[in-house]
């Protein structure tokens, strides 16, 4: 499995068909490159999580980068260690299959495993993100990165070219090593690198900046050639997926949640406190997380929370009513693409830490949840320009003729346990293929 | 008696609980340390955190599991932020020493923190460079450290440093290490640190259960009878039985079984010479004598040999007996406790508090324990280190990490990272020869989910469904998952 992250499905066919990506192009011919959806909410922990379980955010654990403590009002990242399903090796292991994982956000700190794994963002600390750690040093040596550095590379674009190239180089490299020395029945890698081009640079692209637009063909046209050697690289008779977490799109505005809440009179912090949950009024009924992650602020649970159990329906009904009048002051449009309650997006064990309900994120607008911003709409963060859309993920499956959609990354775990021939019940998602492997796979 | 009783710790390396029958019907092996024990409170279900000896001791010194103290297979090494046992009773006015006959105890590995005074008894001359210790570096580690720790061990002069290594290697070839030598050592510890007058606390590790099973020959043949004359031909080298390359008949390994129980009698009288001398020293009347192990031993169950690559019943289960004052009430308990358990009831027995944390042992005399833990980050010596002796072929399907989740009721799962997932009924099956994860896949599945919630190996707890463990292992950088996160725009 190969994942581009962030790669929308609609770019990739429109590159393929004006003749770039020669090698992508090609690999397309033989399958079909399909639009995949992304989890609710689409950012990467939570999408790879989906992805790499098999289960929706309330089999897994994972509902963001950030969490609200469900005892207080404390905010936390839940790392590797805080999902609660297992990953798709480690099904596979049971059956006696042997996986290399590389690079895969959501797999820090890197867990003891059959096989190797080396973790993806967020992974501070290379030590800590190497199994088994005897591979750490043949990784410094190459001296491998996790991650282009986003904060330097932020806001100069000739730091963020070179880091985005020899970040991939790098990738390449440790692909290269671990092809070569390990055996493997699932491979997964995955490149970041166009995540954060895109974060950065989408919108100066889309508008047409000769340099964005130039870096973007020459970046990609690198990545082409990365999978061209790929596929020549890979044992005959490989089965080849690829694939990417969620798409991306233009942003026009910044959509501040919790300024929302606070225009509408859901949400207040104590008088003269900095604006943060930590000082929020036990009066206050609903805050959100980003992005589009709504809760109603229960009592009981949280020291400051307010609304009794019976309340809840009432406040989540207005919620959701409100929240259908969310609109663009300039343009009349609705900001999001529909609300989704806690009971339709989230099923399993964890589904009751889920958000009490969720928007769709919608081209253009950015959800943000932070809870210091003095107005709702704002424009993109400096240096920052692009956000994620949540069903313009792409996934093509090479040889396989797939199942009609729509498909979804909680798919891809029934469909790789399918490839090997691993039984594993109990999955939210079900294989992507049309029919049973034998059938449809040369 | 000084008010608070003196304490002695005393490790047992390498013995199994039920070799060494404490706690059971008399006629085994060790009948004076049974009759000692019999006087206090002896523990019959005792499991150790880890098979072997660098984590157990870590966890015997802190009260800890490995996941929560961190020195393990992958970490070889006790450091970071809980305090030993022995730097808890030094802060409280003890006199601290350690009279340790295994390598892996002392100051290379981080284990004599909160010692006054450490002896490696595995030296000869308790002084020069310690050469065993950069043997030892040197096995583990490949060569890249070795010259660093050669040049270190000289400092301390060439003569002594020489005379040590060749003591130790010719006692280690001929299987004796010594334990009469240690417990005279240890005798004379004590009444050093008893003349500060303060309460003592002394630990001391004997070695002489551990491979080569070769005690005096009197122990052989009271041992062996008439099977004494094949003992010199029957192998005893470990890795050559796990590989397949030396066969070992029923008889050999019964020999092999007599030999180990040989050592035990062996150690029982170094114990008893050992007792007599602390009475002389501290008095047993005013000293809270504390025996355990850090593990046991496997004999050819499961065609395995020494005391790794497993999580079974030989090596997890070991004897735990206290006596003197601050001793549970005495008699045999036959609840589930862990070694963890040992210093938070030292602990309390010294008038100090034992700190209640997640990871964490408590006192022996707590509500019974619903579970005990063991875990196995990795096989030791580690693959690399076997590929530098050899070919580490045959070990391969040992190449993985186990943690094993043991319940009142006498379920016991043992996750693999290899996938592999057993489930046992000890109450029925006390050899672990019938798995019952094939026809019970659903309860082992469920025994798993609750052994990953029990902690990782890599810090905190997985927190059960509806609640949220600290946001970050103890030395997670929270800064900069925040930076990375801010850099991209998820956080304002």
């Amino acid at each position: 499995m190969l994942g581009l992250d962030g790669t929308p499905c609609s770019w990739l066919r429109a590159e393929t068909a004006a003749g770039r990506l020669p090698n992508l192009a090609a690999l397309f011919q033989d399958g079909s490159l399909v639009p995949l959806r992304s989890s609710l909410p689409a950012v990467s922990s939570t999408a790879w999580t989906t992805f790499f379980t098999g289960q929706d955010p309330g089999g897994h654990g994972i509902f963001g980068f950030m969490e609200c403590r469900p005892d207080s009002h404390d905010l936390w990242f839940p790392n590797y260690r805080h999902v609660a399903a297992p990953a798709v090796w480690d099904l596979a292991a049971r059956a006696g299959r042997r996986s290399v994982v590389l690079n895969l956000p959501g797999t820090y700190p890197a867990p003891a495993m059959h096989g190797v794994l080396v973790s993806g963002f967020v992974a501070p600390s290379l030590e800590r993100s190497v199994h088994p750690p005897a591979l750490l040093p043949r990784l410094q040596a190459m001296g491998y990165r996790i991650d282009v550095d986003a904060f330097t590379a932020r806001g100069s674009f000739e730091r963020l070219e070179a880091d985005l190239f020899q970040t991939l180089a790098t990738r390449w490299q440790a692909v290269r090593l671990l092809l070569e020395q390990e055996h493997w029945d699932l491979f997964v890698a995955v490149v970041t690198e166009t995540d954060r081009l895109y974060h950065f640079l989408w919108n100066a692209m889309a508008e047409g900046d000769p340099r964005a637009v130039d870096l973007f063909r020459r970046f990609h046209a690198e990545v082409d050639r990365f999978v061209g050697w790929l596929a020549e690289a890979l044992p005959d008779g490989t089965h080849l997926i690829i694939m990417s977490d969620h798409g991306f799109t233009t942003e026009h505005r910044d959509v501040h949640t919790n300024a929302w809440l606070r225009e509408r009179g859901y949400l207040s912090f104590d008088h003269g406190a900095s604006p943060g949950l930590g000082s929020i009024d036990p009066r206050s009924t609903v805050f959100s997380l980003d992005p589009g992650r709504f809760y109603v602020n229960r009592a009981g649970r949280r020291p400051r929370g307010g609304v009794p159990e019976r309340e809840v329906a009432a406040v989540v009904e207005r919620l959701v009513a409100d929240l259908a009048d969310l609109r663009d002051p300039d343009t009349g449009e609705l900001v999001h693409a529909g609300v989704v309650l806690r009971d339709d997006a989230y099923h399993g064990p964890r589904a009751a830490l889920g958000p009490d309900c969720c928007v769709r994120p919608k081209p253009g607008y950015e959800l943000k949840g932070g809870a210091a911003a003095p107005s709702v709409f704002a424009p993109p963060a400096a240096g920052l320009g692009g956000m994620h859309t949540s069903d313009d993920a792409h996934l093509f499956v090479r040889g396989a003729v797939l199942r009609s959609g729509p498909l979804g990354l909680e798919d891809l775990a029934p469909t790789i346990l399918e490839l090997l021939e691993v039984e594993a019940p109990g999955l939210r998602g079900r294989s992507v293929l049309a029919a049973s492997r034998t059938a449809v796979l040369r | 008696m000084t008010g608070r009783p003196h304490v002695v710790l005393v490790v047992l390396d390498t013995v199994r609980a039920d070799t060494a029958g404490l706690g059971g019907p008399a006629g085994g092996p060790m009948p004076a340390l049974h009759g000692f024990a019999g006087g206090g409170a002896v523990f019959t279900r005792a499991y150790s955190p880890s098979p072997w000896t660098l984590p157990s001791h870590a966890s015997l010194f802190t009260g800890a599991h490995v996941w929560r103290h961190g020195c393990s297979e992958l970490h070889r090494r006790l450091d970071g932020d809980l305090p030993t046992l022995a730097e808890r009773l030094a802060s409280a006015g003890y006199a601290t020493g350690a009279v340790s006959a295994n390598t892996w105890v002392g100051p290379d590995f981080g284990l004599d923190r909160g010692f006054e005074r450490f002896v490696r008894a595995w030296r000869l001359v308790d002084r020069g460079g310690d050469l065993a210790g950069v043997r030892r570096a040197g096995r583990e580690q490949g060569r890249t450290d070795l010259a660093e720790a050669l040049r270190r061990a000289m400092g301390g002069g060439f003569a002594p440093a020489t005379v040590n290594l060749a003591h130790y290697v010719l006692t280690r070839r001929r299987g004796r290490f010594g334990g009469a030598r240690v417990a005279r050592r240890a005798v004379g510890l004590a009444g050093d640190l008893a003349a500060s007058g303060r309460p003592v606390f002394l630990f001391v590790n004997f070695l002489d259960a551990h491979l080569r099973y070769w005690p005096a020959r009197r122990y052989r043949r009271a041992a062996l009878g008439a099977g004494a004359g094949r003992a010199r031909a029957v192998n005893q080298d470990p890795w050559a039985f796990i590989a397949g390359e030396a066969a070992m008949s029923d008889q050999d390994l019964e020999v092999l079984r007599g030999l180990y129980r040989a050592e035990l009698a062996h150690l029982d009288d170094v114990m008893a010479g050992f007792l007599a001398g602390l009475e002389r020293a501290l008095g047993l009347g005013d000293t809270l004598v504390a025996v355990t192990s850090d593990h046991g031993e496997h004999l050819g169950e499961h065609g395995l040999m020494d005391h790794q690559y497993s999580l079974g019943e030989p090596l997890l289960r070991v004897p735990l007996a206290l006596r003197g004052p601050g001793a549970p009430p005495a008699g045999v308990h036959p609840a589930l406790v862990q070694t963890v358990d040992l210093a938070p009831a030292l602990l309390e027995a010294a008038g100090l508090a034992a700190p209640d944390e997640p990871g964490l042992g408590r006192p022996l005399t707590s509500p019974p324990r619903d579970w005990a833990l063991a875990e196995y980050l990795g096989p030791q010596p580690t693959m690399a280190a076997m590929d530098r002796r050899g070919d580490a072929t045959p070990f391969r399907r040992y190449d993985r990490a186990l943690r094993a989740l043991v319940l009142a009721d006498g379920r016991k799962v043992v996750r693999g990272s290899d996938g592999s997932l057993t489930l046992h009924d000890l109450t029925t099956d006390p050899g672990e020869l019938h798995d019952l994860a094939p026809e019970r896949p659903e309860e082992a599945l469920d025994l798993d989910d609750r052994l990953t919630r029990l902690g990782g190996p890599d810090g905190d707890a997985v927190p059960p469904a509806g609640a949220v463990p600290a946001a970050t292992g103890p030395d997670e950088p929270d800064a900069e998952v925040r930076r990375a996160l801010e850099s991209l725009g998820y956080l304002q």
